[in-house]
Parts: structure tokens; C-alpha cells; sequence
């Protein structure tokens, strides 16, 4: 087992690596530097001196290695486009509004995604579980930029119960919570379905169910716990996208969080930025992904992991 | 079990004429109408798949034949008309620059439509070759290919379209390019684990040992099998380039002016959104349908191709 957590680790570092590599070279190779994007040119002499200091000047791989050394120490940088904070100062202080919105949606989806999911498949075949079905296929399909505008249309133009953007007062969450929700909500009530229905057919809750087990019982012990197993390993790797944002939320509703920076960072060519950006999200995604492979072996013993020893 | 029957009931039909003229052709040829004939049955047996299918149709031909269904081409602005809503004269209404709205969408249609099947052009181009690549060739071209679609799987796909977008540049093209570049990593990984599937089955290892060389095993068992996931995959591909333009375009960092991009006219109502509601909301509709239409097709098509898979 700790051959194989060490082996995916090491995958890992291969591939933030490999990412950090081509981040850095795609960078680059766009043309114009952030001292390109004035109103006006630099005069020459300036521009030097300005490379010089942020360290621009010298070979890639030199400027490669002098950013990895400092971002392994924990020092990613100054970005360019707000010189005057750090790089792990402005995630510091953006992230917060994107994580808040990011756990009330969680918060708000995955209960009641489960109880749809729940109540469609008890009651298969029903209008209500059409309903439900039909819902969770376009709230997956829709873009959430769209439920953005519509729900503005609703919610601010139509009934002038929000405000239709900003930050600052509980009003503003509303509507970004609600429009980021629903794709996760339409997801987990599509899965909760399907394995539930599955499980509700497996000869062991006939069995529960013939030997006189009260259905609660049968539901809590028997049905819940196996139709997990597709919850975790379709799910878990939903949370890192939910916390690291939506970019088109933050813009459609005007949030001051951290995802109007992947935008604006490779607008102004914002290496250090676009860099910790790039990283931090693939780090998050690249541990989401062995976590759920793990659990997905606790939950599931009979599961076993190809390069995992067979006797634990 | 449902070929034999299809099979059956194809044999019932009088065919003694084609027969005649080649009777193995005919065999061959009733057979796979047969299959195909009970596919688009269970297409048409799913009350969304054809929904679905009516606005998908009527969407392409909507942006097909975008100069003849448009009241006026999409440069047409006069500033008098600018902000009027929707009426007789504006079915739509118009834009803050006097566009005739309708105009505007009908052309916004055109460009996501052209994006989405250009788009998933490039991705098949690149995918499928390193699909097969790795699929049949397995080994260190396996091992690479494989290292690839991982590091590619590392960026997220919007986050990493938004950066090559700035380092290629906006416009029709290159969105296109870099749309293709960001999803071809689906249809590769996909047409692998067909392969690496199939290649295990009896029916392959029948061939090999009858002696049927490598080329015709992929050509005539592997390919042929791994067919009909890929066409759904393809399928649904589309609404999500479609998707990726308008993000990009919303982001104001996809299409250019003064090619209409339905994203970006939801951007620019975003200022105005309290008064000239319908400048928000028709494009979004617009957004929705095309995806709604393209998304049924693709499930619709997943279920009648493997009905094992629902």
C-alpha cells in the first residue's frame, strides 16, 4: 500500500513537473512581455532595467530554475500586474471568496442532489422521477454562465429581490451559489439514481428484505453503503473544480474572487501569476485523483489497484 | 441475441431478385441494413433523442442558410434603431449599435455551429491516429502517448483553452485550433481502451490464429467494433466546443469583432441587462437549444448504437 501511495506520488510530482514545464515555455513563447502592453514603449534602457528586476533577463532555463527554486521554498513570486503584493498575497486574499462560495455550494448541492437522486429512484417511473431525470440531463447541459443570466433576469430584473452583482453583503451570495450549484446538484442526483437503482436490484437486498429486515434497515445498511462507491470516485473529483471556481460566475455576477485572475493574469503576461495559477490547480486535481483511488479501495475491498501488492 | 433476429425477419422479405444477381452481396448487405435499420428504430423510440434531433436540424440549416433567413446581414447597424425592443419591425429587437438582433443570432449561431464541428475536425485529426497509435502498437508508443493525454488531463480544460487562446490569439481560427488542441485527449483515451478491450476478445484471437495478419485484424474486427462509441463521443464533443467558444467569447477573449459570437453578445448585455432584458436573454436561449439539441442526439445515439451500455 505505501509502495503504491509513493509510486502515485511520484506520477504526481512527473506531471506538475511536466505542466510547470510547458506553462512555462507556452509563456514565454507568447509574444510581447509584460512590459509590452502599455500605452506606451518602454524606451529601451528602462525595459532592460525592468527585466533585470524581475529577473526576466538570461536564458529560459535559467529564469525556469530561479522560479522553481524560489516556488519550492514557498516564494512564488511578485506578479507584475499589482507589483506592490505578492503572488501567495493575492491568492491569500482572493481565494477565501472563491472557497466561500465553493463550500456553500457543495453545502447546497450534494444534499440535495442525494435527496433528488434518492426520492427519483424510490419512486422510479413516476412523473417524479422524470422530472427529476429530465432537470439533472439540462441543468448538466446548460451552460452556467446562461443560468447565471437567467436567473438575474429572474431573481433582479423581474422580481427585484437581488442585486444583480457585487460583493460584500450575504444578498450577493445567492445567486452565484445558486447558478454554480446546479450542475454539481444535477450530477449527484444522476449518479445517486443510477447506483441506487442498481443496488436496490442486487440479490443481497433481496435477501435483507426476504429474511425480514425492516426497510429502513435494509436501506440504511445494505442499499446506502454500497451505492457509495460510484459516489466517491464520480464525485470527489467534482471538489477541486467547485473550489478553485468558476471563472464565468465570478464574471457573470462580479465576484472579487480568484478566478478573474486566470483571465487577467495571461492577459498582461503575468508569468508568476499564470505560473502559481497553473500549478495550483493541477496539484489540487493530481491529489483529489489518488485520494479518490484510495477511498474507492477502502469502500470497495475487493478493489485493488493495478501495481498494488495483492496481500495488504 | 438481437442480430438473429433482425437476421430472421430480413430473410421473410422477398429478396430472391438481388439474390440472383449476387447472393453473397446481398447477404451481406441485408445484414448490415438490418442492424442499422434496428439502431435508428431505438434512436427513434426516444422521445428526447428526436426532439433533439428536429432542432439540431433546424439549427444547421438555420446557420447554413444564414444570408437568406436573416432580415439584414450582421454589419447592418443604424444608430436611430439602436436599443429597440423587440417588435414588428425588430422581431428580436436591436443592440446598443442598432444591429437587428435576430440578425445577430442567426449569424452567432453560424459561428458557434462552425467552431463546434471544426473544432471536433482538429480534435478528431489529432486523437484518433494517437488513439490508434496506442491501441494497437501498445509498447513505449503506449507509454508516451499515455504520458501525454496525463499531462494534458493536469490542465483543466477551460483554464488551459483560456491560456493557449492568449498565447495563439483570438479569433474564428484560432479558437477553433485551440478548442481542437483541449479535446482530442476524450476521443484518444477513448478509441484506446476500445482497442486494448477488443484485442482481448475470442473472436480476435480466432482471426490470429486462422492467420489473419495484424492490418486486417485492426481493420476488419478492431476498428468496426470500437466504431460505434467513438461516434457518440464525437457526437458529444460538439455541444461542448460549442460551449468552450461561448465561454471564451463571454470571457471576451474568444471571437473577434465583427464576427457575431453568441457569448460575447452575452457579455455585452451583462451593462444593460436591467433595462434591455431581451439583449440577455435571447442569445442565452439560443446558447441553450444548441446545446439541449446536440446533447439528446449524442445520448440518444449512445443508447440505439450500444444498447448494452444505458
Amino acid at each position: 500500500m505505501a509502495r503504491y501511495i509513493l509510486g502515485r506520488l511520484a506520477s504526481l510530482v512527473f506531471v506538475l513537473f511536466a505542466v510547470s514545464v510547458i506553462t512555462f515555455l507556452l509563456m514565454h513563447a507568447v509574444p510581447g512581455g509584460p512590459f509590452d502592453t502599455g500605452e506606451r514603449r518602454l524606451p529601451e534602457a528602462t525595459r532592460q532595467a525592468q527585466l533585470e528586476k524581475w529577473g526576466l533577463d538570461g536564458p529560459l532555463w535559467q529564469q525556469y530554475l530561479r522560479y522553481m527554486g524560489g516556488a519550492l521554498r514557498g516564494d512564488l513570486g511578485v506578479p507584475f500586474q499589482s507589483p506592490t503584493e505578492t503572488v501567495g498575497g493575492v491568492i491569500a486574499r482572493t481565494w477565501p471568496t472563491t472557497v466561500k462560495i465553493g463550500l456553500l455550494t457543495i453545502g447546497v448541492a450534494y444534499p440535495l442532489g442525494l435527496a433528488l437522486g434518492f426520492v427519483a429512484a424510490l419512486r422510479q417511473n413516476t412523473v417524479l422521477d422524470y422530472a427529476v431525470s429530465l432537470g439533472a440531463t439540462a441543468g448538466l447541459i446548460i451552460p452556467n454562465f446562461v443560468v447565471a443570466i437567467w436567473l438575474i433576469l429572474i431573481l433582479s430584473v423581474q422580481l427585484d429581490w437581488l442585486p444583480t452583482g457585487g460583493w460584500g453583503e450575504p444578498s450577493h451570495y445567492v445567486m452565484p451559489v445558486l447558478a454554480y450549484a446546479l450542475a454539481p446538484t444535477a450530477l449527484v442526483a444522476r449518479y445517486t439514481r443510477a447506483s441506487l437503482l442498481e443496488v436496490l436490484r442486487a440479490d443481497y437486498v433481496r435477501t435483507a428484505r426476504a429474511k425480514g429486515l425492516a426497510e429502513r434497515r435494509v436501506l440504511g445498511a445494505h442499499v446506502a453503503r454500497n451505492a457509495a462507491i460510484p459516489f466517491v470516485t464520480v464525485l470527489l473529483p467534482e471538489v477541486p473544480n467547485i473550489l478553485t471556481g468558476s471563472i464565468f460566475i465570478e464574471a457573470a455576477f462580479r465576484v472579487p474572487g480568484l478566478g478573474r485572475y486566470f483571465v487577467t493574469s495571461t492577459f498582461t503576461r503575468d508569468y508568476p501569476m499564470i505560473m502559481a495559477l497553473v500549478l495550483l490547480v493541477a496539484a489540487l486535481w493530481g491529489i483529489t485523483y489518488l485520494l479518490t483511488d484510495l477511498l474507492y479501495t477502502v469502500l470497495d475491498p475487493r478493489i485493488r489497484l493495478a501495481g498494488m501488492p495483492v496481500g495488504r | 441475441m438481437a442480430t438473429e433476429t433482425g437476421g430472421r425477419r430480413a430473410l421473410a422479405r422477398p429478396t430472391a431478385a438481388r439474390e440472383a444477381v449476387s447472393p453473397l452481396a446481398g447477404e451481406v448487405a441485408r445484414r448490415h441494413r438490418s442492424n442499422a435499420g434496428m439502431a435508428t428504430r431505438r434512436f427513434f423510440r426516444h422521445r428526447l433523442a428526436v426532439a433533439g434531433l428536429v432542432v439540431t436540424v433546424a439549427l444547421i440549416s438555420v446557420a447554413l442558410f444564414a444570408p437568406v433567413i436573416a432580415p439584414t446581414s450582421y454589419k447592418d447597424a443604424s444608430l436611430i434603431d439602436a436599443n429597440k425592443f423587440p417588435s414588428r419591425e425588430f422581431l428580436l429587437g436591436t443592440d446598443a449599435i442598432g444591429h437587428d438582433y435576430l440578425s445577430r443570432i442567426i449569424y452567432g449561431l453560424r459561428t458557434s455551429l462552425l467552431v463546434g464541428f471544426a473544432a471536433v475536425a482538429v480534435a478528431i485529426a489529432i486523437g484518433i491516429p494517437l488513439g490508434l497509435l496506442a491501441g494497437l502498437r501498445g509498447g513505449w508508443a503506449d507509454f508516451l502517448v499515455m504520458r501525454v493525454v496525463e499531462v494534458m488531463t493536469a490542465f483543466p480544460g477551460i483554464l488551459f483553452a483560456i491560456f493557449l487562446v492568449t498565447v495563439v490569439g483570438s479569433g474564428v481560427g484560432n479558437v477553433i485550433l485551440v478548442i481542437g488542441v483541449t479535446s482530442w485527449v476524450t476521443l484518444c483515451r477513448l478509441l484506446r481502451a476500445q482497442l486494448l478491450t477488443l484485442r482481448e476478445q475470442e473472436y480476435v484471437t480466432a482471426a490470429r490464429s486462422i492467420g489473419a495478419n495484424e492490418l486486417s485484424v485492426a481493420v476488419k474486427h478492431l476498428l468496426p467494433n470500437a466504431l460505434a462509441p467513438l461516434i457518440v463521443a464525437v457526437t458529444l464533443a460538439i455541444p461542448t466546443a460549442i460551449f468552450t467558444e461561448a465561454g471564451l467569447s463571454f470571457l471576451g477573449i474568444g471571437i473577434n469583432e465583427p464576427t457575431p459570437s453568441l457569448g460575447k453578445m452575452v457579455a455585452d448585455s451583462a451593462q444593460f441587462i436591467r433595462v434591455y432584458w431581451h439583449l440577455a436573454l435571447f442569445p442565452t436561449l439560443a446558447i441553450a437549444l444548441a446545446m439541449l439539441g446536440f446533447t439528446f442526439v449524442g445520448d440518444g445515439l449512445r443508447d440505439a448504437l450500444d444498447p448494452r451500455q444505458q
